[in-house]
């Protein structure tokens, strides 16, 4: 896995009657380097990121450019985009095990066979230490269980830049800590450009990554003043 | 979806809606001007329009017919109603259960259903033999006339057995997106009882949801052919049977009144539907300004109470009804002999035998026209759903209802006759094809209807996952959705075969009478009361119907058992 620069040039969203949510936004990052977006409920973080992504937001307009290293990809579907996305629910297939939800992510090889591919899935469970969980029905997993299952998926899918959408913000405070020193530790080791979304200071993660902290405010994206003051 | 095709959709839509109008202005405009001129096919001026107008309104027996009409279909669907309210408000463990245990009664063909109500209680029925001479003294089968009775009571009786069910199914559908179990939790911490919080915090939410199925019951006990022709008085019949009765007359004079009578019935449904909506949304805004009166008395809750155990007391009577009334198709298919007052028949496959091949056949038939009109309606069914879905679209709009649900609630005699006026010019032969097109228009707006919420209600945080992990739409429509959605996918096509069972006069009218069913051949004995005959195709329309659903939760039992390594 290796991480690509993300650019962010003019991105701009409305609503189809053409009202701005998100006003004209540019930023770039570098691998190893984490942007940190915060601002009160509604400002328009979470629309940014699926922007972002290019998820489907039907009711939406974009319009800007997003390159992932030399390649524009704002005009290409989510699916193509390699940029991987966590959100605050983990989003687990329940119709799927465990096993199965990173399985349905993973690439397929020469000569793969359902018992390498069994192995690679527990691989990147036992990354995430859930070794011995792959049959497991998601239902009958914890919480920060279930988040780490989601990082794992995530993970294997084989990103070139991640999005973090409050990912911790539904754990409890001493799980909370734990799942975000997780994430961070593969974060960081898959060098990849990070974006992430918090209401919560704990969350940003200094150790493992260059910080720039930015400020979200009805759809206008600013340089935070902690980061102006050299923080 | 490309905005091209969006358009194209939207248009046929509208055409669709139109379409129906026009077809139906058109056939009935066909038939006018035969009347009129004359000319053609009728052939003289005895026949024109004004004339039939005349003799049909003239008919001694137009207003017994017209008040029976509207006396079964309000009754019937006013008694649901009722019922499945006071069911549901019922709750706790006895209701579940009796709720859980209507689930199959919903895949009984009405046919299959009136002829077990049929065979149980009528004066000869196994009910009677079963209590005779033991308690009531009956040594001969006594002169009562129950099945047919001139104010249609046992007609009242089968519809409400038979749509109650329906109306629960829809409620639990429709309660899916509403948060029932805080509304109560609220409703109780606030000191109302459960079925009072039910009544006045679930139910105002609830009704809205609840109106467009009603309307389908209301309707359906207003213009249904079949279940009137077995339970139903014939001497005058129904408007709808009337109606029926005219196109099949092979007089000129009966036949040229037929457009005034599909007329008279479409008019009177729509004003039904109008009325009846316009009354209980009276009272609805009544029970509402009600709220401001406080809690009930305890008088009110006394009786909100009784009526809950009457409902749960009439939901184990449907279902004892339903059991007893297949036991009793059963016992009449394998009779020999049964004389009156024996509790049980000499058993014999003789009736079956007799039957055999024309038994072979109408089964044929009857999976043929089913599983293609299903799998079909499905298949185009979820195209259209995924298309919706991926716009964004969280329920039907609201030009696309009208088109789904129009052949629905307009008389389906009305719907049948039309189309067949309209399609027979263009050169269609009646048959096979032609009937599975015509119960693949009934079974897409019955399957839209079942499958819309579900579809498009299919949380889109799942979908956003899917899309950020790099699976495609393709992928994520045939591992994601389609897997998650197995349950309500399968259920919708099952029922859609049992639709397709219970769809009679398309395949009466489209078939030209060529293209025999079990529900044909069942509604043809019936009429004719030959009792082992009927009963041999009513088990046969059950039992097909029960095989279904046993396989469809079979493979949903099989689907959650074989998950693992199904992707791996």
């Amino acid at each position: 896995m290796s991480g690509l620069k993300l650019t962010v040039k003019d991105l701009v969203v409305s609503t189809a009657a053409a009202l701005p949510l998100i006003h004209p936004v540019r930023f770039s990052l570098e691998p190893g380097q984490c942007l940190v977006i915060q601002g009160a409920s509604g400002a328009g973080k979470s629309t940014l990121l699926l922007a972002i992504a290019g998820v489907q937001t039907p009711d939406l307009q974009m319009n800007g450019e997003i390159r992932l290293g030399d390649q524009c990809v704002s005009d290409q579907p989510a699916y193509r985009r390699r940029i991987g996305m966590l959100f605050q629910r983990p989003n687990l297939f329940a119709h799927l095990s465990v096993g199965q939800n990173v399985a349905l992510v993973l690439a397929k090889q020469p000569g793969d066979s359902i018992e390498r591919r069994r192995q690679r899935v527990e691989k990147w469970l036992d990354s995430v230490g859930l070794a011995g969980m792959m049959d497991r029905d998601p239902a009958t997993l914890s919480g920060g269980q279930q988040a780490r299952v989601a990082l794992a998926r995530m993970l294997a899918a084989d990103p070139s830049a991640v999005l973090l959408d409050e990912p911790f913000s539904a754990l409890d405070p001493p799980l909370r800590a734990a799942t975000r020193a997780l994430v961070y530790r593969h974060l960081a080791e898959a060098n990849v450009p990070v974006v992430l979304v918090t209401h919560d200071s704990g969350d940003v993660p200094a150790q493992q990554f260059e910080i720039k902290m930015h400020h979200m405010s009805s759809g206008k994206l600013q340089v935070a003043e902690s980061q102006r003051a050299g923080h | 979806m490309k905005p091209r095709l969006h358009a194209w959709l939207t248009i046929g839509s509208y055409c669709l809606t139109a379409g129906l109008g026009v077809v139906v202005l058109t056939a009935v405009g066909w038939f006018l001007w035969q009347g009129t001129l004359g000319s053609g096919v009728l052939g003289s001026t005895e026949h024109s329009s004004m004339f039939a107008m005349r003799t049909f309104f003239d008919r001694p027996a137009l207003g017994r017919s017209v008040l029976l009409s509207l006396w079964v279909g309000i009754a019937s669907s006013l008694m649901a109603l009722w019922i499945t309210r006071h069911l549901l408000a019922g709750g706790g463990r006895f209701g579940r259960l009796v709720t859980r245990f209507l689930a199959p009664v919903l895949a009984i063909p009405h046919v299959a259903f009136a002829i077990g109500i049929s065979l149980l209680i009528w004066p000869g029925g196994w009910f009677a033999r079963l209590l005779s001479p033991w308690f009531t003294g009956w040594q001969r089968v006594p002169d009562w006339v129950i099945i047919g009775d001139p104010f249609g009571l046992t007609l009242i009786f089968g519809l409400v057995l038979r749509e109650v069910p329906f109306l629960v199914m829809m409620a639990l559908v429709a309660s899916r997106g509403l948060n029932v179990n805080s509304s109560m939790r609220a409703g109780q911490s606030l000191g109302l009882t459960s079925i009072e919080s039910w009544h006045r915090l679930v139910w105002p939410q609830l009704w809205p949801r609840l109106r467009l199925p009603f309307v389908l019951v209301l309707a359906y006990g207003l213009t249904n052919v079949e279940m009137t022709m077995v339970l139903g008085p014939n001497m005058p019949p129904s408007l709808s049977v009337l109606v029926l009765q005219l196109f099949y007359d092979p007089n000129p004079q009966q036949f040229v009144q037929l457009p005034w009578a599909a007329l008279c019935l479409g008019a009177l449904t729509l004003a039904v539907i109008a009325g009846t909506l316009a009354i209980l949304e009276c009272s609805e805004r009544g029970e509402a300004r009600r709220a401001w009166s406080g809690s009930w008395s305890p008088l009110q809750r006394f009786f909100s109470a009784l009526a809950s155990v009457f409902a749960q007391g009439i939901g184990w009577l449907i279902f004892g009804v339903f059991a007893f009334g297949l036991v009793a198709s059963i016992l009449f298919a394998l009779s020999r002999q049964w004389r009156f007052p024996d509790a049980f028949p000499e058993l014999s496959m003789q009736t079956i035998a007799q039957l055999g091949a024309s038994l072979n056949n109408a089964l044929g038939t009857t999976l043929f026209v089913a599983i293609v009109s299903a799998g079909f309606s499905l298949l185009l069914l979820v195209f259209v759903l995924e298309y919706l879905a991926r716009r964004g679209r969280r329920d039907w709009p609201k030009i696309w209802q009208c088109g789904l649900y129009a052949p629905l609630i307009l008389p389906q005699i009305v719907v049948v006759l039309s189309l067949y006026a309209a399609v027979l010019p263009l050169g269609f032969e009646v048959g096979t094809a032609l009937t599975v097109f015509g119960h693949s228009l009934f079974i897409f707006c019955f399957s839209a209807l079942l499958l819309g919420s579900s579809w498009l209600q299919f949380d889109p945080a799942l979908i956003r996952q899917a899309e950020s992990l790099g699976l495609s739409p393709m992928t994520t429509l045939t591992r994601i959705k389609i897997p998650m959605l197995a349950g309500p996918l399968l259920l919708t096509f099952v029922l859609s075969l049992t639709v397709s069972f219970s769809l009679y006069l398309p395949t009466l009218v489209f078939g030209g009478g060529r293209v025999t069913t079990l529900l044909t051949e069942g509604v043809h004995f019936a009429t004719n009361l030959r009792r082992p005959q009927m009963a041999v195709f009513a088990t046969a329309q059950t039992l097909l119907s029960m095989i279904g659903l046993a396989i469809c939760f079979g493979v949903l039992r099989l689907l959650d058992r074989k998950r693992q390594g199904i992707m791996l």
